[in-house]
C-alpha cells in the first residue's frame, strides 16, 4: 500500500456499526488527508440487513468515492465474508469475525486476519463495541492512522455516556493489541 | 378594534378592469366576492390583505380586487401557498382564499384539512353551487342526492355517493377556530352571510386559529334554471343538505 | 472564513441554502433525502428561519408556490416519486414566473422502484416534466462540495429569471461524505422584487400587484395575453440557454475516446479516465453541470474532432440522447447505464472498473 491513499470496506449487518465504525475512521483522517470520502451502503430494510460503507482517505483527489475493488476489507459479520472476500485487490487484507465464520477464503493473493471480536467484546462487557474492537483491529493492522485520533472522535461521540466510552475504548484498544499479532 | 363603517354603493376594494370580467345571469359569485370586499372595508383591511383566487368561476374576483393577489392558482391548492404566504409575513398580514367547492373539498381536500388541522391563521371562503361551474356542470363532492349533472344524468346516486358537508367537517378539526355557513337568498341572508365573513376575519385578525366559511350560491345555467329559481332551490333544496349557522366559535384553542 | 466540516451531499444542500439566505424549506419525507429534510427541521428554526413538513409533495410545491409569491427565497428537496407529484406546480411557476428552488436526489424507478440512488429522472427534468412544455435550469453535481456551491447558484439564477431551478442530486451524491469548506459566493447584485405580494400598504407605490398562473388567460402587467405570454417565456429560455451552460472538461485535447456523465456516475467515470491515462489510453471527459442547458457545442466540437462518445448514465439511456442530438450524426456513441450495474440488487450501481472496462474495449485495437 501506498502511504498516499487508503480504501478500506466495513461490512456487517444493520445494527451492529459497521457504518458507525467507518465513520468515525473517516472522521479521524481528516485530520492527516486533505481528502475523504464515506459511502454508505445500506438497503431498504435497516435491521439484520447487510450494510457496509467504503472509507477512503487519500492525499490526492479522490475521484470516485465508490470503487469495486480496495485495500482492505474489515467482516464485521462473519456472514458477509463471501460477499466481500471478492472486493479486496490482490496483496490486500482481509479482517474477520471469528463469531460464526463457517466460510474459508479461497484466495491465496490476500493477507486473512480472524478477530474474536464479538467474543472478547462480550468479555468487556458490551457485545455492541465489537465493531469498534475491529476498527481498532483495523489500525492495528495497518497504521494507517494514530490510535489517538480515533479515540478523540470516540470521546466527542460518547462523550454523555461515559460507561459505554470506556468499555468502547477498552474495546478499540483491545482490537489494536489483536491487530498488532 | 377599528371603528365600524357602514359601506353603501360599490365597495371601494372592488375595481374595474380594462377588459370586460363576464358573468352568467344571476351568478353569486359576484355577490359573494361583494360581501368579502364590504367586510375588508369594514375592518380596513385593503393595505395588508392577499387574495388567492383558487380554480373556479369566481376567481375573477382576485382579478377584481383592490388588493395583492394572485390567481388562479394550482387546482385545491390555495390553503398551502396562502399558509406560506402567512408564515413568511407574519401576523400583519391577512391571507384570505377564495375557492370553490370542488377546488376546496375535491382535489384540494388535503390541503383544505392540513390547513384547518394546523390551525394556520387563514380564512378560507369557499362557495359551494353543487356542481363544477367552470367546466361546465359536472359532478361536485356538493352535487345533492338525485341532483342531474352533465356526469350525473340519471341523477347522483349510490354509484357516486353522498355529498360532503364541508363546514361541518371543517368544525371537527382541533385547529379551526370558525366554521359557518351562510346564503345570499334574501337580504336577512346576506346579512348574517356578511356577519359570518366578519367574525371569520376576525378570529384571523386576533390570531386564534384557522376560519372558514361555506356560502351557498346560485349557477344558474348548470342548474338550467332562472336565476329567481335558483334562489327558491337553495332555499327549498340546498338548505336541508346544508344547513345554515355556525359550526365552530372559539375564542382560544385548547 | 472558509470552515471546513464533514458532511454528507444531503446536509449540504442545507448548508449551501443557509449561505444563499433562502428564508424557508417547505419538504415531505421521502428516502434517499431525508438527512435534507432533518436538516432543515434541526438548524432552521434556531436561526430564525421557516421549516414545515407538509401533508404530501403536492402540498411542498405549494407552498413553495406561496413562498415563491411573496417574494422570499424558499426551497423543497424530494425523490422521484415526489418530483412527479410536483409537476404541475412547477409548471404553474413557470407560468407565474416566480423563482423557487427544487432539490432532487434521485432514486430508482420507475414507479416505487427503490430507496436507493438512481439517475432516472435526467429525461423528465431536463425536458420540464409537468404539463406545457416549460424549461428549468437544472443543475448537477458531483459531491458535496459542488451541492454546496450550486444550491448558491440555484437560488441566484432562480432569482435572475423568475423561474424554477432544480438541483439533481442522486442517492450516493446524497448519502455520502466527505469534507465541505462553508463558503459564501458573490453574484452580481438583482433587481428587488417588486413583484412580490406583500399587502399593498407595505409598497411605496401603494398600488395592488397581481400575480397568476393563469398568465395568456389573465391579462396581467407583464404579459397582456397569451401569445406574448408565449415570447416571454420563450425568449427567457432563450437567454438561459445562451448564458448558463456550464461544465467541466478534462484532457480532451489528445483524447480519442470521450466520456460524458452527471453525478455520481461522472465520479466512477473520472476514476476510470485516471486509470485509462495511466495505461496511456486517451480518454477524456465532458461533465456537465448544466444538464439543461445542455453543452451541446462542446460536444458539436469533439464530435467533428472524430472522437467517438461514452455516456455513463444509471438509467436506461436518457443523457445519450442529448449528446446525440448535440453530435449531429458525426460520432459514434457508446453508453454505460443501469444494465450494467455490478450487482443485481437496488445497492448495485455503475463502478469505475465498469467503465474502464468498457474504454478499454472501445479503444482496443
Amino acid at each position: 500500500m501506498s502511504s498516499e491513499r487508503f480504501e478500506v470496506i466495513f461490512a456487517g449487518v444493520g445494527g451492529m456499526g459497521a457504518l458507525t465504525a467507518g465513520q468515525l475512521l473517516a472522521e479521524a483522517a481528516l485530520a492527516y488527508y486533505p481528502c475523504v470520502t464515506w459511502y454508505p451502503n445500506i438497503t431498504t430494510a435497516r435491521r439484520n440487513a447487510p450494510a457496509d460503507c467504503i472509507v477512503i482517505y487519500s492525499k490526492e483527489v479522490i475521484a470516485s468515492p465508490l470503487i469495486h475493488r480496495v485495500g482492505a476489507a474489515v467482516i464485521i459479520e462473519s456472514s458477509q465474508l463471501r460477499t466481500f472476500e471478492d472486493r479486496v485487490k490482490p496483496g490486500g487484507l482481509v479482517i474477520v469475525e471469528t463469531a460464526g465464520l463457517k466460510d474459508h477464503v479461497s484466495r491465496r493473493d490476500i493477507t486473512v486476519k480472524k478477530i474474536p471480536g464479538l467474543e472478547t467484546a462480550l468479555r468487556l462487557g458490551n457485545s455492541r463495541a465489537a465493531n469498534l474492537l475491529m476498527l481498532g483491529a483495523y489500525i492495528g493492522s495497518t497504521n494507517t492512522l494514530p490510535p489517538e485520533l480515533i479515540e478523540e472522535k470516540l470521546e466527542d461521540r460518547f462523550s454523555k455516556n461515559k460507561k459505554v466510552l470506556e468499555i468502547n475504548l477498552r474495546a478499540f484498544h483491545e482490537g489494536i493489541r489483536l491487530g498488532h499479532n | 378594534m377599528t371603528e365600524r363603517r357602514r359601506i353603501t354603493g360599490t365597495p371601494k376594494l372592488k375595481i374595474e378592469l380594462p377588459v370586460p370580467v363576464g358573468a352568467c345571469q344571476g351568478c353569486q359569485h359576484g355577490s359573494v366576492g361583494r360581501i368579502i370586499w364590504e367586510v375588508l372595508e369594514e375592518l380596513e383591511l385593503g393595505e395588508n390583505t392577499i387574495w388567492i383566487g383558487g380554480v373556479t368561476c369566481g376567481t375573477m374576483n382576485a382579478f377584481l380586487s383592490d388588493l395583492d393577489a394572485v390567481g388562479p392558482v394550482p387546482h385545491g391548492r390555495a390553503p398551502d401557498i396562502g399558509s406560506a404566504m402567512k408564515r413568511l409575513l407574519g401576523k400583519e398580514t391577512i391571507i384570505i382564499t377564495y375557492q370553490g367547492d370542488g377546488d376546496a373539498i375535491a382535489i384540494g381536500t388535503e390541503s383544505l384539512i392540513q390547513a384547518a388541522a394546523r390551525a394556520e391563521r387563514i380564512t378560507v371562503f369557499m362557495a359551494n353551487n353543487a356542481n363544477y361551474g367552470t367546466t361546465g356542470g359536472q359532478m361536485a363532492p356538493t352535487t345533492l342526492m338525485e341532483q342531474r349533472t352533465t356526469t350525473t344524468p340519471q341523477g347522483r346516486g349510490m354509484v357516486e355517493g353522498f355529498p360532503i358537508n364541508t363546514a361541518e367537517l371543517v368544525a371537527q378539526l382541533r385547529g379551526t377556530a370558525y366554521s359557518a355557513r351562510g346564503a345570499i337568498t334574501s337580504p336577512a341572508n346576506y346579512q348574517r352571510t356578511k356577519k359570518y365573513v366578519k367574525k371569520a376575519l376576525q378570529k384571523q385578525i386576533d390570531d386564534i386559529g384557522f376560519s372558514f366559511v361555506e356560502i351557498l350560491s346560485a349557477c344558474p345555467p348548470n342548474w338550467g334554471k332562472k336565476p329567481v329559481d335558483c334562489l327558491k332551490w337553495i332555499d327549498d333544496e340546498m338548505i336541508s343538505q346544508y344547513p345554515l349557522g355556525e359550526f365552530r366559535d372559539l375564542e382560544s384553542l385548547n | 472564513m472558509n470552515e471546513r466540516i464533514f458532511v454528507n451531499g444531503n446536509e449540504a444542500v442545507g448548508w449551501g441554502a443557509l449561505a444563499a439566505d433562502c428564508r424557508a424549506f417547505f419538504g415531505y419525507p421521502i428516502t434517499p433525502q431525508n438527512e435534507v429534510t432533518e436538516w432543515f427541521a434541526r438548524e432552521f428554526p434556531k436561526r430564525g428561519r421557516i421549516f414545515i413538513q407538509t401533508s404530501s409533495e403536492t402540498a411542498s410545491i405549494n407552498w413553495l408556490y406561496g413562498g415563491a409569491c411573496v417574494g422570499a427565497r424558499v426551497m423543497t428537496s424530494t425523490s422521484s416519486p415526489g418530483w412527479a407529484l410536483m409537476q404541475e406546480t412547477i409548471s404553474h411557476m413557470v407560468n407565474t414566473e416566480v423563482p423557487c428552488v427544487v432539490v432532487l436526489v434521485q432514486r430508482g424507478g420507475p414507479g416505487q422502484g427503490t430507496t436507493r440512488h438512481a439517475q432516472m429522472d435526467y429525461a423528465s427534468a431536463t425536458w420540464g416534466g409537468g404539463h406545457g412544455g416549460y424549461k428549468n435550469i437544472v443543475l448537477t453535481p458531483a459531491s458535496a462540495q459542488e451541492v454546496h456551491d450550486l444550491m448558491q447558484l440555484a437560488f441566484y439564477l432562480a432569482d435572475k429569471y423568475c423561474n424554477p431551478v432544480i438541483v439533481l442530486s442522486d442517492g450516493i451524491i446524497g448519502t455520502m461524505m466527505e469534507p465541505i469548506a462553508l463558503r459564501e459566493i458573490n453574484f452580481n447584485s438583482l433587481p428587488e422584487k417588486d413583484w412580490a405580494l406583500r399587502g399593498k400598504g407595505r409598497r411605496k407605490d401603494g398600488q395592488r400587484r397581481l400575480l397568476s398562473s393563469g398568465q395568456g388567460l389573465i391579462p396581467t402587467s407583464r404579459n397582456p395575453n397569451y401569445l406574448t405570454l408565449l415570447h416571454t417565456l420563450h425568449n427567457k429560455f432563450q437567454q438561459m440557454a445562451a448564458h448558463e451552460i456550464r461544465y467541466e472538461a478534462s484532457l480532451l485535447e489528445d483524447a480519442e475516446l470521450v466520456l460524458v456523465a452527471f453525478g455520481y456516475a461522472a465520479r466512477a467515470s473520472l476514476q476510470a479516465m485516471n486509470w485509462a491515462r495511466a495505461e496511456g489510453i486517451k480518454v477524456g471527459m465532458i461533465r456537465p453541470i448544466t444538464v439543461w442547458p445542455f453543452p451541446s457545442q462542446i460536444v458539436k466540437e469533439e464530435a467533428e474532432k472524430g472522437v467517438k462518445f461514452l455516456v455513463v448514465e444509471d438509467n436506461l439511456g436518457q443523457m445519450v440522447m442529448d449528446v446525440k442530438m448535440a453530435s449531429e450524426g458525426k460520432a459514434a456513441i457508446y453508453l454505460v447505464s443501469a444494465l450494467d450495474r455490478h450487482e443485481a440488487m437496488e445497492g448495485g450501481a455503475i463502478y469505475p472498473e465498469k467503465v474502464l472496462e468498457k474504454i478499454k474495449e472501445l479503444t482496443a485495437s
